[in-house]
């Protein structure tokens, strides 16, 4: 049970976030400035990369989690823990909150490119705290 | 960016397959399709993304969040 989600660790994360971080620092260096047409995209580039991970990745994979029946005594090895899992809806539920305010950013109710640069982050801490939640000792 | 090599990228994928995937189709298909849509984003140039592209994925991100946030 306790290494149920270790795809959490997806290592293609690491590959796709360090190198938003990278073009969004640029962004973030340039904003409050002329953005130019060649930032956005470099900004896009990373914010898809980002939602790539999340959508393709995570996403599916807590979906393969939610799947499973609950863990009872008659059910203890492939199983859902309770509790891991309402922490997992909350972080999940949180993070795709965050993603889906950035919206208008693409669909034109804000030029605020900043918002959209925060996703990697984003993705990245969820990460990290999904990581946290399943290495939470478990109730028998 | 740090470039792995495809094949890196493809082992890394394995690796942190769901062990709730038990068989070897379920990892099979799951890592294929993992790997596939990561590849295919990070080899469109920036300047190909399109709002299209984008919204798709926020609309995917949507609709997935909803069945995960759905009660049992």
């Amino acid at each position: 049970m306790n290494s149920y989600l270790r795809f959490f660790g997806l290592g293609i994360a690491v590959v796709a976030l360090s190198g938003c971080l990278a073009g969004c620092q640029t962004v973030a260096s340039v904003f409050g400035t002329e953005v130019s047409q060649d930032v956005r995209q470099n900004a896009y580039k990373g914010y898809l990369l980002a939602l790539s991970v999340w959508a393709d990745g995570v996403q599916p994979a807590i979906l393969v989690y939610k799947r499973r029946p609950y863990c009872a005594p008659e059910v203890t090895v492939i199983c859902r823990n309770r509790a891991t899992w309402e922490k997992i809806q909350t972080i999940e539920g949180r993070t795709s909150a965050m993603i889906e305010r950035t919206r208008p950013v693409i669909t034109g109710g804000t030029t605020d490119i900043e918002l959209i640069t925060n996703v990697a982050a984003a993705v990245w801490d969820a990460k990290t705290q999904l990581e946290a939640a399943k290495a939470e000792p478990k109730e028998p | 960016m740090e470039i792995l090599t495809a094949l890196e990228i493809a082992a890394i994928i394995v690796k942190n397959a769901p062990e709730a995937l038990k068989t070897v189709e379920e990892i099979y298909d799951w890592a294929k399709s993992a790997y596939h849509s990561f590849m295919a984003n990070l080899n469109v140039p920036a300047d190909q993304v399109t709002v299209e592209m984008l919204v798709g994925y926020l609309d995917k991100i949507k609709a997935q969040s909803a069945e995960i946030q759905k009660p049992d």
